[in-house]
């Protein structure tokens, strides 16, 4: 039992065995080869076809079969003819078959590599030209050396006969391969002894620049170790000085702090803090681990952990954009409250400014913040700043103004308190404010006491000593507070 | 030299000649001018004629029809072209300037 193929052939049906099958595709491809080359080919396998078509069937209905066998196409190649019959006997007019050519280079012609007489071969001109042309390029521009080296490196050398035979452009039949070895056997004996020299300077050449390059491979290799190994070190530093920068200014003794760095720009949160934190140490930590695998050769296939760093930093840094975003979108805040009160003074146009001692601050830090306990919580302590002036209303004025510098605190949670009593101002020599605020930019009280000409003042010694004070040469009205110094 | 070869080459040049030569007597089929050269004791493979057939009808010295046969599909059916005859006529001479030319070779003693 045998398996059949349905072909189709000359427009009519058969079933062929599969071996007969085989055989008559392998027929039809030979002459298809053979004859598609030219312009009336198909035309001529169209009729060749159709025969076999025609033979076939006259086949089936003799023996009365629904199967076309292997002996009915080997009885039908017997009448058409054999592949080889029917092409030897066919002359073709001018029939151009393809002559592959490809570029290699020439090593039974060469002098240094071969290069010229590939080229010498492909374009079917004097392998004496082509050493000439090079020569002579070389002459004028150097470059044509290195362009020869590429050649020489990029270019594979015709090896075996048929790669010869396609650097030549020559037919690829047994013929031409005969010649082919035939020529080689007598040219090596013409020629071996001068190419020799030549092959032993070409060859001592180009065993220098190979290596050249070796060396220069490995001094690379070199210089990058050691490039790596100090971005190494510079990482761990970094990856270190971060980790120290985690706590507040005014607990270690760096000039750097996150906490500090965010609180000036108003964001103060914990989660914002290790936001920033992850975004600027896993980038480092991502180079250890690289440089570390780089240098000390670790084989190391395990995907998770630059993975799962990756998505952290893309979340804290998604995280920190919708804190600016939500910080800028309410800065409108508050942030600033101005009182203005009048001061009533007697008729003797003479006021005493004492500053007055509220607090006794109970501890201070590192940085000489002072802090107080009020009613079990504490509170910052800040000295204010005064601001003498003149005026041109009648009555004498103090402008108390209270600035913060972020969203997350509150003009209102600064607390001061002055007085005035018998023509004397009392003014406390601290204002308060809660304790968080002095992880920002800390807040700034701002007492502006507008005097008309004809009053005068007597200041307290106290004053000097517990704040800042000045003198504005000019009236300064209300309104420009908004360009005051801060 | 080689005989085989010669003798290809003697042949390759003859055949279409006798192709010719057939089809101008009467319109053939392939088969036909198979048997007719094989009765003329020119033994070719039917796979050699289908090209030439074919190249001369794209040179325009033969053409062809189509025929309704008994034994299923239709066949061609060749005819020479007036320029197949013309062209025919100067076969013929070279044929017999050729034959002559042997012919006296032959004849010569030397």
């Amino acid at each position: 039992m045998k398996k059949t193929y349905t072909i189709s052939i000359g427009g009519q049906i058969f079933h062929t065995e599969e071996d007969a099958g085989d055989k008559l595709q392998a027929y039809i491809q030979t002459l298809e080869k053979h004859y598609f080359q030219e312009e009336g080919g198909q035309e001529i396998m169209n009729d060749i076809e159709n025969r076999i078509a025609e033979l076939l069937q006259e086949a089936t209905q003799k023996q009365n079969t629904e199967v076309v066998t292997l002996e009915d196409i080997q009885q039908v190649i017997q009448i058409l003819g054999n592949p080889d019959d029917i092409i030897s006997e066919d002359y073709t007019e001018t029939v151009k078959e393809k002559t592959p050519r490809k570029l290699y280079r020439d090593l039974d012609r060469n002098m240094l590599g071969g290069v010229a007489a590939g080229i010498a071969n492909y374009f079917h001109i004097s392998l004496a030209f082509v050493r000439f042309l090079f020569l002579l390029l070389t002459f004028f521009y150097g470059v044509t050396f290195i362009v020869y080296i590429i050649l020489w490196i990029v270019l594979p050398p015709a090896l075996t006969a048929k790669q010869k035979l396609e650097m030549k452009g020559e037919k690829i039949n047994i013929l031409n391969i005969e010649k082919n070895i035939r020529n080689g056997i007598s040219d090596l004996k013409e020629n071996g002894k001068v190419q020799e020299g030549f092959k032993k300077t070409g060859g001592f050449i180009s065993e220098i620049l190979i290596a050249i390059g070796r060396t220069l491979l490995k001094i690379l290799k070199i210089i990058l170790k050691i490039l790596a190994g100090i971005l190494w070190i510079f990482s761990i530093i970094i990856a270190l000085l971060l980790v120290a920068a985690l706590i507040p200014i005014h607990l270690t003794g760096l000039p750097f702090s996150i906490p500090t760095a965010l609180g000036i720009f108003g964001l103060a949160p914990a989660y914002s803090i290790i936001a920033v934190f992850l975004i600027c140490i896993i980038p480092f930590i991502l180079l250890i681990w690289l440089t570390s695998k780089y240098l000390f050769r670790f084989k190391n296939r395990n995907y998770y952990f630059p993975l799962t760093l990756t998505i952290l930093w893309i979340t804290s840094a998604l995280i920190l954009c919708l804190l600016i975003f939500t910080q800028m979108k309410d800065f409108s805040g508050n942030l600033r409250s101005i009182t203005i009160q009048s001061l009533p003074i007697s008729a003797k146009k003479e006021i005493v400014v004492i500053a007055k001692e509220t607090y006794s601050p109970e501890y201070r830090n590192r940085f000489n913040t002072k802090y107080i306990e009020d009613k079990n919580t504490r509170r910052m302590l800040g000295a204010p700043r005064l601001q003498v002036t003149s005026t041109l209303q009648e009555e004498p004025t103090l402008t108390v103004t209270k600035r913060v510098y972020n969203n997350f605190q509150n003009t209102e949670k600064i607390d001061y308190q002055w007085a005035l009593k018998n023509d004397t101002l009392w003014l406390d020599h601290y204002f308060s404010a809660p304790k968080q605020s002095v992880l920002y930019k800390q807040p700034k009280v701002t007492l502006r006491l507008q005097l008309p000409e004809t009053y005068s003042i007597v200041l307290d010694p106290s004053v000097n000593q517990s704040m800042d004070v000045e003198n504005l040469p000019e009236e300064n009205r209300i309104d420009s507070d908004i360009t005051e110094e801060d | 030299m080689n005989l085989e070869n010669t003798q290809a080459q003697m042949r390759k040049g003859i055949l279409e000649y006798c192709i010719l030569l057939i089809i101008s007597r009467q319109d053939a089929y392939v088969s036909d001018i198979i048997h007719k050269l094989k009765d003329s004791r020119i033994i070719v493979v039917e796979g050699t004629i289908y090209p030439m057939l074919t190249r001369l009808k794209n040179a325009g010295l033969l053409a062809y029809r189509w025929e309704e046969s008994p034994q299923g599909p239709p066949r061609k059916y060749y005819s020479i072209t007036d320029k197949g005859r013309s062209c025919l006529s100067e076969l013929e001479n070279s044929w017999n300037e050729m034959t002559q030319a042997i012919q006296q070779l032959r004849n010569q003693s030397f």
